[in-house]
Order: structure tokens, then C-alpha cells, then sequence
């Protein structure tokens, strides 16, 4: 009987101070707290552990206790474990070096912030490295251009220049705009649509009075005789 | 003389064999002047008094050539007169003909027995000129002592102008 008695009334005092670590924070408990009394929380698990990070909050109890214990001990489940788990982390988390892993945090940072993260999205930025002529022009678009086995970012301004990204045959005609403009070009990370090219002009002109001068010697050889106006030419041979 | 008697030998062997025996083989030959001038036919001299052969191609309305010869139709008279009949006329289509000259070689052929236009081909030094002959005329007539043999083509040039090719066979 007395037996039974002394078993109740230290089941009694554990229950107690199993319950009051849950209001009472992690470093407040002194070291061991159930190391001597218990391999299941202490001492056997996480011992080690309480040197290694110089005690505090993940020494006796907490983590710890939690997963060690779940084997063996009327307290080991993960019901006193894991309740501890979740407010053993007022302070010092980062305090170590290393400890940070063991465990979520809540109102304390390195960065010194609270809440959510600000605008994470793209900044859609006009970069001061884009070529002269387009700097400080907000382009149209922006895509990926294929080129030389790989996709560059290609930008676009609205432009006959623009036309070069996807090219047809007939932007190699000169009876069509994009024809004078060079194509794109590299720089700084990005394509640019090409400008207006002078070069290209005169070989578009050189290219349309050929054009002319072929039709007009196809279909209007001139004047000469007869009433068909179509030149011909008669020789004599032997 | 001796030129006419080989001539006469290989005509034999390279009788065309898509001609039936029916259809005349011509051979004219002629080096500028009467003495050297013979016609056979099918391998035996042909004695005439006149060979004559007009063929020519549809011109545009203006009477210009077009491009195309044979190939726009036209119209061809070929006889000849031989001696023996002063009447009659020896048509010498359907058939071929050689006409055989100091600088050029003109053969006409018409194996059509209707003797269709459109069946007659023509060749020049070995091309065929069918497509390209505008005129032909030939005119051997030794009762009038008159010799005419000219042919014209219609060469066609892409940049420049069109030409019309006359040649003068007996000159």
C-alpha cells in the first residue's frame, strides 16, 4: 500500500512538471531536468546534445525528448514531445551557430523582418544596358529568340526590325519594309532588333531598276519595225 | 561525180526504217552549180526538170514571225517535175528529203500519208528546227535555169531582241 502510494504521489510530480513545461520556456528549465530521473528523456538522448549546444532549450527537453523517447517510458510518446516541441523556440534558435535546424522559429529572424515576403515577381525593368539607340525606349516585348542552338531574350520595339525575329523568305525581297533593316544583333545578354541599313537601301534600288530593266527587255524589246512594235532583228547568213 | 557515187552508197544503207518502201526518200545534192547538182530517190537517180518545196509557218497579224515555227502551223508544198512528164507533178511527201548543200544539210520529213502539217519535221545541220523554221524555200528548176534555196529561223533571245536567221543555202 505504501508501495502504490509512493508511486502515485511521484506520478503526481511528474505529471506536474510534465505540464508545466509546457507554459514554462525551454531554457528555463535546468539541465537534465529529466535526465536523472528518466533515460527516456534525458540524459541517454540527447546529452550529447545539451554540451553540443551549450544547453538551453534543446537540451533536456523539447526535440529531443520527442523523438528519443518514443520507444520506452510512460512519457515518451510523442504527446509531451511534441508539445514541447512547439514552444521551445522563444529565443536563442539562432543564437548557435548550427541550431537553427532543429526546429521552426517564430519571432525571431536574421533578417530582422516579420510577415510575409515583399514583391517577389520580375522587375520589368529598362536596363541601362541596352544599346544606345534603344536606351531608355520601354520595348514592346519581350521573348525568347533561338539562335545558335540556344534562346536568348529577344527584345522588341514595335519596329520593321522586329520582323527579323521570325523571318520569311520575302523579308529577303526588297518589296518588303523589313528587307532594310539589318537583323538582329547581339548585346549585353539580349537581341536587338537591327536598324534601318543604307547599305541595304541602295541594294534594294541596284535590285528594283534590274527588275524594271529585265521586264521591260522580256516584254518591250524596244521599237523596231513592224506593226507588232516587238523589235525584232533579221539577219542574213551563209 | 565520184562524190554522188558514194553518196548513192550510203544512202543505201542508211535507208530510214521507219519509212515503208511505199514513202519517198529524197536525196538532193548540190555544191553551187548544175554539174554537181543530183537528186535521187530511194537510191536510183530521179532525172526532174524541177525540185520545188515551200513551207511556211503562221506570222502574227501584222505578218510578223512568231515564235514557235511548225508548232503554230503553216503550209508546205514539196513536188518534184521530172523529165520524162512534162505534166505531172512527183510528190515527194509522204516521205523524206535530204537536201544536202555546200555548208549546210536541211532534211523535211513527213511520214503522214494525209500529209498533215503537223507531222512534218525539220532539221538542220542536225537539229531539229522544227520549232524554229519561219520559211523554206527551195527551187532547183533547170528548164527556167533558176536556183533559189534559202531558210529562215526565229531565235528567240531572253535579254535581247528576237532574231530572224536567214540563211542563203546556195550562195
Amino acid at each position: 500500500m505504501k508501495h502504490t502510494l509512493r508511486i502515485w504521489i511521484l506520478t503526481t510530480i511528474a505529471v506536474i512538471i510534465v505540464f508545466a513545461s509546457n507554459v514554462v520556456p525551454a531554457d528555463a528549465y535546468p539541465r537534465g531536468s529529466f535526465g536523472g530521473g528518466g533515460r527516456s528523456f534525458g540524459g541517454g538522448g540527447f546529452s550529447g546534445g545539451s554540451r553540443s549546444f551549450g544547453g538551453g532549450g534543446f537540451g533536456g527537453g523539447g526535440f529531443s525528448g520527442g523523438s528519443r523517447s518514443s520507444g520506452g517510458g510512460s512519457f515518451g510518446g510523442g504527446g509531451f514531445g511534441g508539445s514541447s516541441r512547439g514552444t521551445s523556440s522563444n529565443r536563442g534558435s539562432f543564437d548557435s551557430p548550427s541550431g537553427g535546424s532543429n526546429g521552426p522559429r517564430v519571432g525571431s529572424s536574421s533578417f530582422n523582418r516579420t510577415g510575409g515576403f515583399g514583391n517577389s515577381g520580375r522587375v520589368n525593368s529598362m536596363s541601362m544596358s541596352a544599346p544606345g539607340v534603344y536606351r531608355g525606349v520601354p520595348y514592346t516585348s519581350r521573348n525568347s529568340y533561338y539562335i545558335g542552338g540556344g534562346y536568348h531574350p529577344a527584345y522588341s520595339y514595335g519596329g520593321w526590325g522586329d520582323s527579323w525575329y521570325h523571318p520569311a523568305w520575302y523579308f529577303w525581297t526588297p518589296f518588303h519594309p523589313a528587307f532594310y533593316y539589318s537583323q538582329p544583333y547581339y548585346y549585353n545578354g539580349g537581341y536587338y532588333p537591327g536598324d534601318f541599313s543604307f547599305g541595304r537601301l541602295i541594294l534594294g534600288v541596284i535590285i528594283v531598276l534590274f527588275a524594271f530593266w529585265l521586264i521591260g527587255k522580256i516584254f518591250f524589246r524596244g521599237g523596231g519595225s513592224g506593226g507588232g512594235g516587238r523589235g525584232i532583228k533579221y539577219t542574213m547568213y551563209r | 561525180m565520184l562524190g554522188t557515187i558514194d553518196l548513192v552508197a550510203k544512202t543505201k544503207v542508211k535507208y530510214p526504217l521507219y519509212l515503208a518502201k511505199s514513202m519517198n526518200y529524197f536525196i538532193f545534192n548540190t555544191e553551187g552549180d548544175w554539174d554537181s547538182t543530183t537528186l535521187y530517190l530511194n537510191g536510183q537517180e530521179f532525172v526532174a526538170n524541177q525540185l520545188f518545196i515551200e513551207l511556211s509557218t503562221v506570222k502574227d497579224e501584222f505578218g510578223e514571225p512568231v515564235r514557235g515555227g511548225l508548232a503554230n502551223g503553216g503550209q508546205m508544198s514539196a513536188y518534184v517535175q521530172p523529165q520524162d512528164s512534162q505534166a505531172a507533178e512527183f510528190a515527194i511527201f509522204p516521205g523524206k528529203i535530204d537536201l544536202e548543200f555546200a555548208m549546210h544539210k536541211v532534211t523535211v520529213e513527213n511520214p503522214s500519208p494525209q500529209f498533215a502539217i503537223e507531222f512534218t519535221r525539220v532539221t538542220m545541220d542536225n537539229e531539229d528546227i522544227t520549232d524554229k523554221i519561219i520559211d523554206l524555200q527551195i527551187n532547183i528548176d533547170a528548164i527556167a535555169n533558176q536556183a533559189s534555196a534559202y531558210i529562215s529561223l526565229y531565235k528567240h533571245h531572253l535579254l535581247g531582241r528576237d532574231e530572224v536567221a536567214s540563211f542563203n543555202l546556195i550562195g
